[in-house]
């Protein structure tokens, strides 16, 4: 034998099967050999190098061909295993699948969130030009609305500045639709750079030219199918019956997508726009949202700095600042008092809220699963010790049971995808959002939910399979039980992490109950004023022009108590100056002070109570047209005004006495403090009528009023709002919070309860010799009982110790938002502590009843 | 159909004529006589291992003296099953069979 005839081949090692290596070498060593006998070296060299390219096919073949067969004989025993144990596989397989629904729900979610605005080609280029307007007393007052000529004149300043673009909202437009008068919202007024420098698609019109000209209008898609059908929108027509304006389709354009902070169904361009609607162009007042276009690649933080003071070369003496903020931080990160729709505050704390909570759930569903697994699993060691002398490797064993671990995870994981599929309707319902189980199914996070189940798969099967897998057989078969120490290490583990998800639970419920108090307490909080059975409309054409003559029919009608007007709802108002003076004033100080124009009946319509002096009144006829003011008793706090009653007031240059002062009320949401108010009557500026309806018939009542509306004004169709309403949707994020917290306390709690059925029907099956021998020597069902769930009790008094402090500081922290809040009680911590107690004996006893009522005859039969 | 394939049965055949003599080798030798070509080794291993696993075959390892040593060589012989399974392949090839006349002649 020629040894270093052995050398060139041995690489075949490396492509033969395991199962015959050797003789398989072996076989190709001898045909080499006689193939050089026959040929000559080379050619057999050659010739082998042919032989065994032809045979890698067969090869492969055979290697898989064992691979499945291995997997089918343990998918087979896996799912024989599984039958045998169906209550622990139900009960794991669901709380994995409900851990991983509510994780992958959230994820939908959040990527929603954080995906604000970035659809625009130049998202990373675009910033919100935003300015901090500062008031004497030092307060700052931070606003998105700018001036008209600001967009130019920045960039004329900075030349990295390439493109700017302004928008201001319009009032609901009224169009004629077929037979009947509609109102459309989004109606938007922007440069015609506006379309090039955002990324909005148009299905037709060019973005370059659609807005050029004058009283030309893009519209979205769901517009142009609502007016013109399947007719081609352009060139078309369409009339606003309220501004009187007539606009010509230029454009169509994709609906804008939800995830945009902008919202618009209407583009008109502004030129004309702001000469129809009587905008001003000039420096001193801010309207209008600009927004810039920086070039590629150049830093935002050195224009920032630059651009700061920017408002000092207009205005020689003002402290305002100006401040440009990125594109894609508006939707999470807007906190500002004047906002494109109202005020805005910063919800970014909202993510990793609910990430957190997310991660949680699915960290309580995962220990949970692994926990029960491991248990499950203590059982199995006279199997393994069987499988092991028939001749199993431990390899063999380590791969089955991965493979079974691995068969659920991913069971889990199929199920999960069911129920989010499930409820994305419901889901989104609730939050408001449409989002689409498609999101989770892009390569790269699919492959991610794949991988990460498989972590999860590998990890709880790891304890049964790395270190049950070296058990010596033959310790097992004779009864010695493994592992006694380490047992008592494991069990320790799994205390641990039932309570900590108790302590999950219970945070949570502490949390959910306290929302629900806090809302409860700002529905019912006394606002200072009664704004049941008020509804409110705006005043148009005649309304307005013939108010009073409206006004006396309407209060011919009983059910109609009292009517109203007045420039502002009280949920939200704009108007505050700073241009004021008083008697006694400082000239130093300043005040920033809020104000409503309203009439004789406003303080009556609304329930209102005087402070100190007196209500406007028609006996003085000095008290309309601003000649007389009412202030609330913080202005007059903030004034440090004594005996107000009679001193001046000048707003705006407008002298009057303060003729009386209102008890405070209410006229922002409760998460703000009661600023100072004063109120005049001056006929230009109300705009809003309210009516003080009895709670009786109001169906008819409204009935009327739709009526007499339509007899002074019947072009225009007649809406209105209920002021509770508009009252209430104030706090809608809060509710919604309230019903995702609801379900949360649910869900976790079910996880958790899963747990501990798991573990509670474990531990019971474990003692089952033990119990027999105390009901052999005397013990009751009851003492049994108690035994059982005693050790449970103790664990969740646990959890409940960590649990109140936790949830007590987060809500806390929450409350902080509000201005008016509730006191914190402890009830809350009781009840949610007792509520998870109960619960959770609920779900021992009946393991613990049924164990301890077994004869001890069966148990200890097997001795 | 849990038949036998071609080449299984091939290969059941050849080991057939080899009586006790049934390895890789002569196996292939055994088909190049019955084709006329040789089929490369691991074409033939494929089918062969899984006749074995499926029990057709019984397996015996043997060292074999190789020059100063010995290798070890796989002997393979047919099992009651793979008898089973060929008397089955022939009932059923008489079937499908009869009554064949080629009309090319």
């Amino acid at each position: 034998m020629n040894k270093s005839e052995k050398h060139p081949l041995l690489f075949l090692k490396w492509f033969l099967p395991v199962y015959d290596q050797e003789s398989l070498y072996h076989t190709y060593i001898d045909l080499y050999r006689m193939e050089s006998e026959d040929k000559g070296r080379i050619y057999a060299g050659l010739w082998i190098f042919l032989q065994v390219f032809k045979s890698i096919p067969g090869f492969l073949a055979t290697t898989l061909y064992w691979r499945i067969m291995m997997i089918q004989s343990y998918l087979k025993i896996a799912f024989r295993h599984i039958m045998r144990q169906k209550i622990f596989t139900v009960i794991n397989v669901s709380g994995l699948a409900l851990g991983m629904a509510v994780c992958m729900l959230i994820a939908l979610w959040i990527q929603h969130e954080l995906s604000f605005d970035r659809f625009h080609e130049n998202a990373n280029e675009i910033y919100r030009v935003t300015e901090e307007q500062y008031q004497s007393s030092g307060s700052m007052y931070p606003v998105t609305v700018t001036p008209w000529p600001l967009a130019q004149a920045l960039k004329d300043a900075y030349p990295e500045i390439i493109e700017t673009a302004r928008l201001r909202t319009i009032g609901n437009p009224l169009f004629n639709l077929k037979d009947k008068q509609i109102y459309e919202r989004g109606l938007v007024a922007v440069d015609p750079t506006f379309l090039t420098m955002f990324t909005f698609p148009l299905i037709s019109g060019k973005p370059e030219s659609a807005l050029q000209e004058p009283h030309t209008m893009v519209i979205s898609e769901d517009m142009a199918q609502k007016y013109f059908g399947n007719e081609d929108p352009i060139g078309k027509t369409l009339h606003t019956i309220n501004y009187n304006l007539d606009f010509t389709v230029t454009g169509v354009f994709e609906n804008v997508p939800d995830n945009s902070h902008i919202q618009f169904e209407m583009l008109v361009p502004f030129e004309q726009t702001l000469r129809d609607m009587g905008w001003t162009d000039k420096w001193h007042t801010n309207n209008y949202q600009t927004y810039i276009l920086l070039e590629k690649g150049v830093s935002i933080e050195s224009l920032r700095e630059r651009s700061y003071d920017f408002f000092k070369t207009q205005f020689e003496n003002t402290r305002m600042k100006m401040r440009l903020q990125a594109l894609t931080d508006i939707h999470l990160h807007s906190n500002f008092a004047i906002d494109i729709y109202g005020h805005s505050e910063d919800t970014s704390a909202n993510i990793y809220i609910f990430a957190v909570i997310a991660l949680f759930v699915l960290l309580i569903a995962c220990l949970n699963f692994i926990n029960l697994s491991t248990a499950r699993s203590e059982n199995r060691a006279k199997e393994i010790g069987l499988r092991k002398t028939v001749g199993a490797g431990r390899g063999d064993i380590i791969n089955q049971f991965y493979g079974e671990s691995l068969i659920l995870t991913y069971l889990s994981l199929a199920i999960a995808l069911l129920i989010v599929y499930m409820t994305l309707p419901e889901f989104n319902n609730i939050s408001g959002k449409a989002l689409s189980i498609s999101v989770l199914f892009q390569p790269l996070i699919f492959l991610g939910i794949i991988g990460l189940t498989f972590a999860v798969g590998i990890i709880s099967g790891s304890y049964p399979a790395l270190v049950q897998s070296s058990v010596k057989p033959s310790r097992i078969l004779k009864g010695f039980s493994p592992f006694s120490s380490s047992r008592i290490r494991s069990s320790m583990l799994r205390k641990s992490l039932v309570i900590l998800q108790f302590i999950i639970s219970i945070a949570i419920i502490a949390g959910t109950m306290s929302v629900y108090q806090q809302i409860q307490f700002m529905k019912n909080k006394k606002l200072g004023y009664n704004k049941d059975h008020i509804i409110y409309f705006l005043k148009r054409g005649a309304i307005n022009n013939q108010f009073m003559a409206f006004k006396e029919e309407l209060l011919t009608y009983t059910s109609i108590q009292s009517v109203s007007s007045s420039s502002a709802i009280p949920t939200y108002n704009v108007n505050s100056t700073t241009g004021i003076r008083w008697e006694g004033k400082d000239p130093e100080d300043s005040m920033l002070i809020y104000q409503f124009s309203v009439d004789h009946d406003y303080i009556s319509t609304f329930g209102m109570e005087l402070a100190e002096g007196r209500d406007f009144s028609r006996e003085h006829s000095t008290d309309i047209d601003n000649g007389a003011y009412i202030m609330n008793e913080t202005a007059i706090k903030m004034m440090n005004m004594e005996n107000p009653v009679g001193k001046k007031f000048y707003l705006w240059n407008m002298e009057a006495p303060i003729i009386g002062v209102v008890k405070d009320f209410h006229f922002k949401s409760l998460h703000e403090k009661i600023e100072p108010l004063v109120l005049r009557i001056e006929h230009d500026w109300q705009r809003y009528a309210f009516l003080k309806i009895s709670s009786e018939n109001i169906a008819e009542t409204l009935a009327f009023i739709e009526e007499t509306h339509k007899s002074f004004l019947p072009e225009y169709p007649f809406t209105f709002r209920f002021l509770d309403e508009a009252v209430g949707n104030l706090y809608n994020a809060e509710k919604r919070i309230n019903t995702i917290l609801g379900y949360f306390t649910f869900i976790s709690l079910f996880i958790s309860c899963l747990g501990l059925i798991g573990m509670a029907a474990f531990t019971a099956q474990k003692r089952t010799k033990e119990i027999g021998i105390r009901k052999v020597l005397g013990a009751t069902v009851s003492n049994i009982f108690y035994l059982l769930t005693k050790e449970f009790v103790i664990l969740i008094g646990i959890a409940n110790l960590v649990a109140w402090p936790l949830a007590y500081y987060t809500v806390r922290n929450w409350l902080d938002g509000f201005a008016y809040k509730m006191e914190i009680s402890i009830d809350i911590y009781l009840i949610s502590g007792i509520a998870a107690i109960l619960i959770a004996l609920l779900v021992i006893s009946y393991q613990a009843v049924r164990a301890a009522s077994t004869n001890p005859v069966d148990t200890m039969r097997y001795e | 159909m849990n038949e036998l394939t071609r080449k299984e049965e091939m290969i059941l055949l050849a080991i057939y004529a080899l009586k006790e003599n049934a390895y890789l080798i002569t196996i292939r030798e055994q088909i190049k006589k019955f084709t006329g070509k040789y089929y490369s080794v691991g074409t033939i291993y494929a089918p062969l291992n899984r006749l074995n696993i499926n029990g057709f075959l019984d397996s015996r390892m043997e060292k074999v003296p190789d020059g100063a040593g010995t290798k070890p060589v796989r002997f393979y012989r047919i099992s009651k099953q793979g008898y089973l399974a060929l008397a089955h392949l022939k009932e059923l090839n008489d079937e499908m069979w009869d009554g064949f006349v080629n009309p090319i002649g």
